[in-house]
């Protein structure tokens, strides 16, 4: 690109101060190709500008929301399929030891411990359960997931020391996805969970599962 | 209060908590932009309502990471543009010259004033779709939507520098091509 063109463009752009634009601009009275060229530019310009907005139809909203119960309703199919969905399940004793020390890890991390949690369902069958997270940067740690309706602001963690956050809940034998969200913008995989599970959404959540002693 | 004078951050907030039906009004606000950008990207009416409709739910399913720092509509229209080169990616060198059918809302009552409107919308959108897709993005998001280099920037991924040199180049490339299909630029 010249130098002719780069100072009509500049001026397009907005760029040049108060100056600089009015030395273009004398340059451009004195330059009858440089002035054509601006108009031509201006032209293009004004044309894009009064191209407006076009409508997609007065459908369309009420297209995209079915679109979205559609995908909605596929995803809970394949979590209800995947929970529930009758499948043949080949085993060894090498799979069965593993599937026992699973079992045993899920004991001890629903294993009851300390006062009641912020979340105090009637259900008496409910566990204590802590959620741990190593977060030495942040200044608020919450936890969101399926329990409270993945609403962050309801259930807080504290501050344990050396950048450790925890709060106990309350949880009824289940699977529980769950996520923790780091100065309430940032949403964050539990790294040591047991198990992880494909939201369906392009994002990964921590699983728990609590069981009955 | 009418669903007018909600913000957007209000509806996000209530569709994070579960109202999904609120999202319809954002929908409802900014379906003519993301249409309009997906036209102009692609210039196919039945692509360009699939990439904003596929924006929306990516949207929609995206909101729980939507970190506020631009407007929902900024970062929508990101959306409908990553949409817009998936479409461009699948039918690479099949773009479709012709077939455009520009129903724009056109203000002039005289029918002669309305079909020359049509003709030079028509004109304009063949010119968009001759440009190179990546000088296309920088003309739409900086003529079309009025955005400053500094957002496309952050929405595109590219210095504001390299931004510039396209618009540049794309307003040249657009100036030829309309004055070759028979615009006076007046």
């Amino acid at each position: 690109m010249d130098d002719r063109n780069e100072i009509i463009h500049r001026l397009l752009d907005g760029d040049p101060d108060e100056e600089e634009r009015a030395r273009i601009w004398k340059r451009i009275e004195a330059d009858p190709g440089l002035a054509e060229e601006l108009r031509q530019l201006n032209g293009v310009m004004k044309l894009l500008a009064r191209s407006g907005m076009r409508s997609p139809g007065a459908d369309f909203t009420a297209s995209v929301m079915s679109r979205l119960t559609e995908r909605r309703t596929m995803h809970r199919d394949r979590v209800l399929s995947f929970l529930f969905g009758e499948r043949v399940l080949r085993w060894n004793v090498a799979t069965a030891a593993l599937a026992a020390m699973l079992v045993a890890v899920t004991i001890i991390a629903v294993r009851p411990s300390g006062p009641p949690g912020v979340r105090t369902p009637a259900d008496p069958s409910a566990f204590p359960v802590t959620f741990r997270l190593y977060a030495p940067q942040a200044r608020q740690v919450e936890l969101a997931g399926e329990f409270n309706r993945w609403q962050p602001d309801a259930t807080k963690l504290q501050p344990e020391g050396g950048g450790f956050w925890s709060v106990q809940v309350q949880l009824s034998p289940g699977m529980y996805s769950y996520m923790f969200v780091l100065d309430g913008t940032v949403w964050v995989t539990d790294p040591h969970a047991e198990l992880h599970r494909d939201d369906g959404f392009g994002y990964r959540n921590a699983v728990l599962r609590v069981e009955q002693l | 209060m009418g669903t007018e004078e909600i913000s957007d951050d209000e509806i996000i907030e209530r569709c994070l908590g579960g109202d999904r039906d609120q999202y319809a009004v954002l929908v409802g606000r900014y379906q003519d932009m993301a249409y309009t950008v997906a036209y102009r990207m692609l210039g196919d009416e039945g692509r360009a309502r699939d990439a904003a409709q596929e924006a929306f739910l990516s949207a929609y399913c995206g909101l729980k990471r939507f970190r506020r720092r631009s407007k929902f509509s900024t970062w929508l229209i990101s959306i409908v543009i990553n949409a817009c080169r998936d479409q461009l990616r699948k039918r690479r060198g099949t773009i479709a010259l012709t077939d455009v059918q520009d129903s724009l809302r056109s203000g002039a009552a005289d029918p002669e004033e309305r079909l020359r409107e049509k003709e030079r919308a028509d004109m304009l959108q063949q010119a968009l779709l001759r440009l190179p897709p990546e000088y296309r993005e920088v003309i739409v998001l900086k003529h079309i939507q009025g955005l400053g280099y500094h957002e496309i920037a952050a929405m595109c991924g590219e210095r504001e520098g390299t931004l510039k040199v396209r618009a540049h180049r794309a307003r040249e490339l657009l100036r030829w091509a309309l004055r070759e299909g028979g615009w006076n630029h007046g």
